[in-house]
């Protein structure tokens, strides 16, 4: 399932993915890989991309029901 | 055992003694200057750790087979060659899995540095592999010898290199889209 939450997020502060992964200290693969729901991240590294991106956990990464 | 062998024996255990000693020093060497630590994500550790069980699995299968068959192989390649083909598929089944899944090169790593080693690993090892064919001494007494080694390493690592040429290509299409700000 894709995570276009975390992809709004990101542009939301203008930030590419190669960027991103410099801040959170992942590799742009591994950004990619999350977003488009191919990778399951860690708490840990959840909770990296949050304190980036400024975001909760819940607004970041809680499934909601009609999340499809 | 006669001086011949002794000689080897105390040959090769000279030259695995420096290896390891190198390996110690370059270690050491590395706890001090972190830059030459390969950093991996998370996800290129679980990715590495999946190659590393294909490598194995695939050597483990190799080395059934070879039980299997080895007496019929050995009539027309020799045993250090057939167990240095065992080491070399396994390496390339972890190296191709961890290259197509971006789980090779650490984040402190420069790919394009070793795709030019590789290349001249490769381009070296099969012009070798050439020189012995031309020469003659890659057959002896029929049955392929032990200077085969440098041409099974050169076609690996071409084959990686290949690899690694055909997932950056890909790479670069795929991610076409996704980089969007």
């Amino acid at each position: 399932m894709k995570n276009l939450r975390l992809k709004a997020a990101r542009a939301g502060l203008d930030l590419s993915q190669q960027e991103l992964a410099e801040k959170v200290g992942v590799s742009r693969q591994t950004i990619n890989a999350i977003e488009k729901g191919d990778y399951n991240p860690t708490i840990n590294l959840c909770i990296a991309i949050c304190r980036v991106l400024g975001k909760t956990l819940d607004e970041l990464f809680w499934k909601e029901e009609d999340d499809t | 055992m006669n001086s011949y062998d002794l000689g080897y024996v105390i040959g090769v255990s000279a030259g695995a003694a420096i290896g390891f000693l190198l390996v110690v020093v370059l270690l050491k060497f590395s706890r001090k200057d972190r830059s030459l630590r390969c950093k991996f994500d998370e996800r290129q550790e679980l990715i590495r750790g999946r190659g590393f069980k294909y490598g194995f699995f695939t050597l483990l299968i190799y080395e059934a087979l070879n039980m299997a068959y080895g007496g019929f192989l050995e009539r027309i390649v020799v045993r250090e060659v057939i167990m240095a083909i065992g080491m070399l598929l396994g390496v390339t089944v972890y190296a191709s899995y961890a290259i197509w899944k971006d789980g090779y090169f650490s984040l402190n790593e420069r790919p394009r540095r070793v795709v030019i080693i590789f290349a001249v690993l490769s381009i070296v090892n099969i012009l070798l592999g050439l020189v012995y064919i031309w020469r003659g001494d890659f057959w002896e007494n029929g049955v392929i010898d032990f200077p085969a080694v440098n041409l099974a390493v050169g076609l690996m690592l071409l084959f990686v290199l290949v690899l690694l040429l055909v997932k950056r290509f890909c790479g670069k299409e795929a991610d076409e889209g996704q980089e969007d700000k």
